[in-house]
């Protein structure tokens, strides 16, 4: 798709002090393509966001990023005393491309009121139509949904998905949701220890639906692989996350 | 003492009040009964000093209080009102608030101006920020003989006494209110291409306005304390020369109308304050109004 920013990564490492969070990371990432980054926490999936977001500089390798990111991070960061109106505005070139932003992501008759009367939800929304007021190349998603309740999640993974389908953008999502990432995402990437571990292409046509076999068992599939080695040996039927 | 102590209820206590309404809570009896008692709630906290001045004014007329002591509360009023007639009361009254305000302006001006540059620059932080602590430290009464040596008794003097004590609280409240902006926020609107002067105007200085607001509070009460302490040491107009003048002359109501003017202009001030809050943070209570 021509609407979206294309990613390259070589040889890329991270490290804070003596701490390498990420080591030698080689990946492209096609203009319109949805990818998604899993793994335990700690296992530098935000610190790869955040180099591609431009908001941390390589260690090492190269990172090349063909337009400016737009990005949302797990808690809104709303401004406060600006109303819903006057933040979407921070992201958008036109008062135009703020009310149809905010239309996109139904708060149309919102904009005149404090992010505090906002519920979770509708302040992720908020800054979904902030990220995608200037109809950006490339979106950044940082843990989005992470602070929502399963309904709202729901809600937010469909018009994002929506969203994406519509404008073509590029999308690299952060997650520690397995189901999210393969319901999302047309490749799953697996982080372990700072290094791809795993690889996984989603192929299931969309709209994709929660609870079909596909997905399912590829959810599966990944989250035996991110507890591998060491609690796999443990991993009982009856134990579910 | 122990007697009562552990003697069983008498009818009249407390205690056997309390049981007594519980039992006798009929639905009747009840609804009339909370009406009459929100009307008295809303009197109850009255009543102390209306029985205080009642008692005071009692006390004076009878002649156990003597004015050279206490003047009567009628006497005052009627002091107050001469005052209002000859229009005395209004010159001194915006004698004073002129002079307090003055002050307030040139040293809470500077605290602010000062606290943003130590808040939003590391660079004017380091070079600054400790001299401004031990400056701290001094109380602005204490400079006082320097003051006179310095400035003489006249308006300088007090304008300078005053803007040294309401410096401090704006500084601090405003550099800590800079301090105190969610660095999540400045990152986002950093990403988002907000930067210098608008990251200041859009991010950083309504972020610091509550912390602002607060100092601002402080900074008042600092202001009328001093503003008190600087007219006793000389003027020729204003609340502090009405009070003096009268003392001399044992006008001891004239000296009393002038405390009531000071606690008068301290909560004008509040409430002004209290209104800006209003305005400036309706961001914080939408929730509440919603």
């Amino acid at each position: 798709m021509a609407n979206g920013a294309s990613i390259q990564l070589n040889g890329v490492s991270k490290a804070f002090g003596d701490r390498r969070v990420l080591d030698d990371i080689s990946l492209t990432i096609a203009p319109g393509e949805f990818v998604a980054v899993v793994g335990k926490s700690g296992c530098g999936k935000s610190t790869l966001l955040r180099l591609v977001a431009g908001l941390e500089t390589t260690t090492e390798g190269m990172l090349a990023v063909s337009a400016a990111p737009r990005l949302m991070f797990q808690d809104a960061r709303l401004l406060p005393w600006k109303r819903v109106g006057e933040n979407v505005a921070l992201g958008s070139p036109s008062p135009a491309a703020t009310a149809s932003a905010l239309a996109q992501v139904g708060l149309a008759d919102r904009d005149r009121d404090f992010p505090a009367v906002l519920s979770g939800g509708q302040k992720q929304r908020v800054a979904l139509a902030r990220a995608l007021a200037s109809a950006p190349p490339l979106l950044l998603l940082d843990e989005p949904l992470g602070a929502l309740d399963a309904l709202t999640r729901a809600e937010m993974q469909t018009l994002l998905s929506d969203l994406w389908r519509e404008r073509g953008f590029t999308a690299l999502l952060v997650t520690h949701d397995i189901e999210e990432a393969v319901l999302l995402a047309d490749r799953v990437i697996l982080l372990d220890a700072g290094r791809i571990a795993y690889t996984a292409l989603v192929t299931v046509p969309r709209p994709r639906r929660r609870g079909n076999a596909e997905i399912a068992a590829l959810t599966d599939e990944l989250l035996t692989r991110i507890l591998a080695p060491q609690a796999v040996a443990d991993f009982a039927p009856s134990f579910t996350i | 003492m122990s007697v009562a102590v552990t003697s069983p209820a008498k009818p009249g206590d407390a205690t056997s009040k309390a049981m007594d309404q519980t039992r006798h809570r009929t639905p009747g009896i009840g609804t009339t009964g909370s009406t009459v008692g929100n009307f008295g709630r809303a009197l109850l906290p009255l009543v102390v000093p209306v029985l205080l001045l009642a008692a005071w004014q009692v006390a004076s007329v009878s002649g156990a209080l003597p004015p050279r002591i206490l003047p009567a509360p009628l006497a005052v009023v009627a002091a107050a009102k001469a005052l209002i007639v000859s229009g005395d009361l209004w010159r001194h009254l915006s004698v004073s608030a002129a002079r307090a305000f003055l002050g307030l302006a040139v040293g809470g001006g500077i605290g602010f101006a000062l606290g943003l540059l130590t808040g939003a620059s590391k660079w004017a932080e380091t070079f600054l920020d400790g001299t401004v602590q031990m400056l701290r430290a001094i109380p602005n009464l204490a400079l006082l003989p320097f003051v006179i040596i310095w400035f003489g008794i006249g308006e300088e003097a007090k304008t300078f006494l005053i803007a040294f004590g309401v410096f401090f609280p704006l500084y601090l409240n405003t550099y800590h209110g800079i301090r105190s902006v969610d660095p999540d926020l400045v990152e986002m609107a950093r990403a988002y291409g907000v930067r210098g002067a608008a990251l200041f105007w859009h991010v950083l200085l309504p972020g610091a306005t509550p912390s602002v607001l607060v100092g601002l509070r402080f900074a008042l009460g600092s202001m009328w304390l001093t503003l008190i302490a600087a007219e006793a040491l000389a003027a020729q107009s204003g609340i502090g020369y009405l009070t003096t003048t009268a003392r001399e002359f044992m006008q001891t109501d004239v000296v009393l109308v002038g405390a009531l003017l000071y606690a008068l202009l301290g909560k004008a001030a509040d409430t002004a304050v209290r209104l800006l809050e209003r305005v400036l943070l309706r961001w914080q209570t939408a929730r509440a109004s919603n």
